[in-house]
């Protein structure tokens, strides 16, 4: 048993770290509020769920057109990985049949949102333990692998993702997945083999991953380039990993294959949906004072998010060890500018270079996967809307480099001192102690988190930084709203969708007597969430009252978050003014 | 001068990362403590009030610590970011409470003088100020406050076509959503303004006439475009054409830009009488155009 356990001694860690991780998730995440995409999907997912039973029951109808396009044309912007995983989750633990959706028992409140999110959690955990995986095996050594992951796991704003029934963090277990098959199919035949299949299946996680063909043919590029001749004999090239053959055939076929609604009709769809996300809308953005609304954006964008977000230690680090890897990699000039400092700061002899930090193949892969996730946001034509969930695949890599910077860091230490272990445990915690502390200040509100360098949310309000999205800082007042608010009062809960309403009165959060409206102008009180973009809606509710005084507030940092508004004595609404309908759900 | 041996320069950047997570870790363990209490605040407001005179106004600093509105805000209020180059020549005082960290920040005419530190005191972490600011122009007319007993029409090939009555906070002046002339509170430049929304038209310029209008030294206008208007590429500008009993006192063209920007027309020359005072919006292309104005008479 011993032995075994040694043997396998990463990959028992790497399980434990998973289970782990999904716990803590699992328990935590009832702190979190229901995003707004978090509403459509739990919607999708429901109805996902439709369609497996109808397969259990009947497969041949299932699989006509009309009862797939039925129960998968609702958000079919993107591909249904994660919705039918929390389909089946939902139909294994929470449903019911038999029962409305509003009558949930009390004593299962909750047991909704833990079914439709322990999926996309489970993700989150897998991301974790493979973050770890990739960390000790570029470095061969674990410390490294945990080091890294728990850096990456505590980052407030991954903490945040990783509790959601989104798509980011599984797309960053899928990402890393698909990375690391690639990284050991150079050796085997069988990891390149599934390096295809795992890669379909992180397309069918999140658009994200179309990119990663890129990042790992750039990376055979300039692993292998050298070995690219054109002579007598013509052109000869160095050989193709036969991961990308993989790729190009079994990855498409999962792709389509794990999608229903593709299976009928499929260029068409499969066109539509590349055309959705090739020309997909801005959502308006605070950057530093202005109000990014169309494009070109500025390419620094994801640069200045990432410095103000990620923990700034492990932004040192990480830049430390992306800075010291690129310049083993870039060669010569750089390797002679360093030389150059070291010479004059006296840290090492000219011509004694010391040890590589990773091999040539994981340095290039280190830094291609640390780098190419933030370019695509840096092009002034992409999107910018949703900050560092959009390139947080690139985050296991940074943390990663920054785990072997902090090696680095203690490889100073004097050989003949006594205790190495400790001191890197003592170093190794210290460094994450400033995340875990952020963690703890900002809470369920992860989409408000500002590092040290910002200043938390105070200094990013200073600087004029979008101050909040997806609605779910909504959970602050709830308690107040159950508290104070009369019977059956028109509550219009600015940003959040009518599903969450509907999850947070059935989930007990909220009073189910308190009713929605969609419209300041009809409502009796009025939860307004701070956006720039929005804040017409706020001087709408001043206007009509007359005056600026909200009668409750989640403040972070001072800084307002969400405000309540009575509304019942406001002005009445201008003439053929009628209550605003519910938003529909987007396509 | 002795370098630091090898040895030890060896140990910078461990060090270098211990003492960045000190401060890291300095900065999150210590932050609460430097946040204000809810209660300070109700006790800043609590001072407020008992001090508070006609022409007084509340601002806080930095500009977006507000939860000083759930005690104080049906007082006047400066919400704008650039404290410092607002025109508040229509208070007389101005309270401001400061967050940690932002005492002493105000420049321009609070540090050189022309606005004078009255009083202030620490509440909590909190700062109170209290501001003597010159004496207040004496205002005569509000437009805007007066703004439901204005007579407003559309001027449609040469005819006068009139907008619906006053109903709530607006004249109708066509089924079209944004074709009224009405009170509200918009974003122009980064601060909220309170303004007359006057959309133009392209069937023709819109008017807005105060009869019984006082008379007194100047006419201040201000106008401005909302942001999603001036984002608009394509968007021209608009004119406010002022008329004094019928004949024309000024003009003011707004750029395809974002804010509030003031102008002063004189009127010293006329009868020192009532007038009828018209404004007269038009555009050469009214799309987008989200114009807004004020304007009032001073002495």
């Amino acid at each position: 048993m011993r032995a075994f356990a040694r043997r396998r001694a990463t990959g028992l860690a790497a399980l434990a770290l998973f289970a782990a991780t999904l716990v803590a998730l699992a328990l935590h995440a009832p702190r979190v509020g229901y995003t707004r995409d978090e509403g459509f999907y739990f919607e999708a997912a429901e109805v996902h769920a439709g369609w497996f039973r109808e397969l259990a029951r009947d497969p041949g109808r299932a699989l006509s057109e009309p009862v797939i396009r039925r129960h998968y044309e609702v958000n079919h912007e993107h591909p249904v990985l994660v919705k039918n995983l929390m389909a089946l989750s939902f139909l294994a633990l929470a449903a019911d049949e038999s029962r409305a959706p509003t009558a949930w028992p009390p004593e299962e409140r909750g047991g909704f949102a833990f079914a439709m999110r322990l999926p996309s959690q489970a993700f989150s955990a897998l991301a974790v333990a493979l973050t770890f995986l990739l960390g000790a095996a570029v470095s061969g050594r674990r410390r490294v692998g945990l080091l890294a992951a728990l850096a990456f796991l505590l980052v407030p704003r991954h903490l945040y993702h990783a509790q959601l029934a989104c798509f980011d963090m599984p797309a960053v277990a899928v990402w890393l997945a698909t990375v690391l098959c690639y990284r050991r199919g150079l050796a085997s035949w069988g990891w390149a083999l599934a390096t295809g299949p795992v890669w379909g299946l992180a397309i069918a996680t999140k658009h994200n991953s179309f990119f990663l063909p890129v990042v790992l043919v750039l990376h055979w590029l300039l692993t292998r380039g050298g070995e690219l001749r054109l002579g007598r004999q013509g052109l000869a090239l160095p050989r193709i990993p036969l991961a990308f053959f993989s790729m190009l055939v079994l990855g498409p076929l999962v792709f389509v294959g794990h999608w229903p609604y593709l299976w009928h009709d499929t260029l068409a769809r499969v066109g539509w949906y590349f055309g959705f996300h090739l020309h997909h809308v801005n959502y308006h953005w605070e950057y530093l004072g202005t109000l990014l609304t169309d494009a070109p954006f500025p390419w620094a964008y994801p640069f200045v998010v990432t410095a103000l977000t990620f923990p700034l230690t492990w932004l040192a680090l990480g830049a430390w060890g992306l800075l010291a890897v690129a310049g083993e990699r870039l060669g010569h000039p750089l390797a002679t500018l360093r030389g150059a400092l070291a010479r004059f700061g006296g840290l090492a002899r000219p011509g004694a270079p010391g040890p590589a930090w990773v091999s040539r193949e994981d340095g290039w892969l280190l830094l291609l996967n640390a780098l190419i996730p933030l370019l695509v946001i840096a092009l002034p034509s992409v999107p910018i809307f949703g900050g560092v969930k959009h390139w947080m695949h690139a985050m296991p890599f940074v943390c990663v480099l920054g785990a072997l910077a902090l090696e680095r860091a203690l490889a100073g230490l004097p050989a003949r001192l006594r205790g190495r272990r400790a001191v890197w445990a003592g170093a190794a915690g210290l460094a994450l102690l400033p995340s875990l502390l952020a963690a703890l200040a900002i809470g369920p509100y992860g989409t408000s988190a500002y590092n040290e360098l910002a200043g938390g949310v105070g200094g990013a309000a200073d600087l004029g930084m979008q101050r909040q999205y997806w609605s779910n800082n909504v959970t602050g007042v709830l308690p107040w709203l159950n508290e104070h608010l009369p019977q059956s009062a028109r509550v219009y809960f600015h940003e959040v969708t009518g599903q969450s309403f509907h999850a947070y009165r059935r989930d007990g959060l909220l009073r189910p007597d308190l009713r929605p409206a969609y419209d300041p102008e009809h409502a009796d009180f009025t939860v307004y969430q701070y956006h720039r973009e929005f804040v017409d809606t706020e001087y709408r509710v001043w206007h009509r009252l007359g005056h600026r005084r909200p009668v409750h507030g989640l403040y972070l940092d001072e800084a307002p978050i969400v405000l309540v508004y009575d509304t019942r004595q406001a002005q009445p609404p201008p003439p053929g003014s009628r209550p605003a309908p519910p938003p529909p759900s987007p396509p | 001068m002795r370098w630091p041996g090898q040895a030890t320069l060896h140990l910078l950047p461990l060090s270098a990362l211990v003492g960045l997570s000190l401060v890291c870790a300095g900065f999150w363990a210590l932050r609460p403590l430097c946040l204000p209490d809810p209660a300070d605040t109700r006790r800043a407001a609590e001072a407020v009030e008992a001090g508070w005179r006609e022409g007084d106004a509340v601002a806080v600093r930095p500009w977006w610590a507000q939860r000083l509105r759930e005690h104080l805000g049906e007082r006047p209020w400066v919400l704008v970011r650039d404290l410092e180059g607002e025109d508040l020549s229509r208070f007389a005082r101005l309270w401001v409470l400061e967050q940690p960290g932002h005492h002493g920040q105000l420049r321009g005419p609070f540090a050189d003088g022309r606005y004078r530190l009255e009083a202030e005191q620490e509440v909590g972490g909190l700062r109170l100020a209290r501001w003597a600011l010159p004496p207040p122009a004496e205002e005569l007319y509000d437009f805007r406050a007066r703004l439901d007993r204005a007579r407003v029409s559309m001027r449609v090939r040469g005819a006068e076509r009139a907008c619906s009555p006053w109903t709530a906070d607006r004249f109708a002046c066509s089924p079209a959503d944004w074709n009224f002339v009405g009170r509200m509170i918009v974003e122009l430049g980064d601060d909220p303004r309170e303004v007359i929304w006057t959309h133009p038209s392209e069937e023709g310029p819109i008017e807005i006439a105060f009869a019984d209008v006082p008379h007194g030294g100047t006419l201040r206008v201000r106008t401005g475009f909302t942001p999603p208007a001036a984002r608009a590429l394509d968007g021209g500008p608009v004119s406010l054409e002022v008329l004094v009993d019928g004949q024309p006192l000024g003009r003011v063209v707004q750029e395809n830009r974002t804010g509030f920007f003031p102008a002063d027309l004189p009127l010293g020359a006329r009868p020192a009488r009532p007038h009828q005072v018209t404004f007269r919006v038009s555009a050469p292309r009214a799309g987008m155009r989200h114009f807004c104005w004020t304007a009032e008479v001073r002495r």
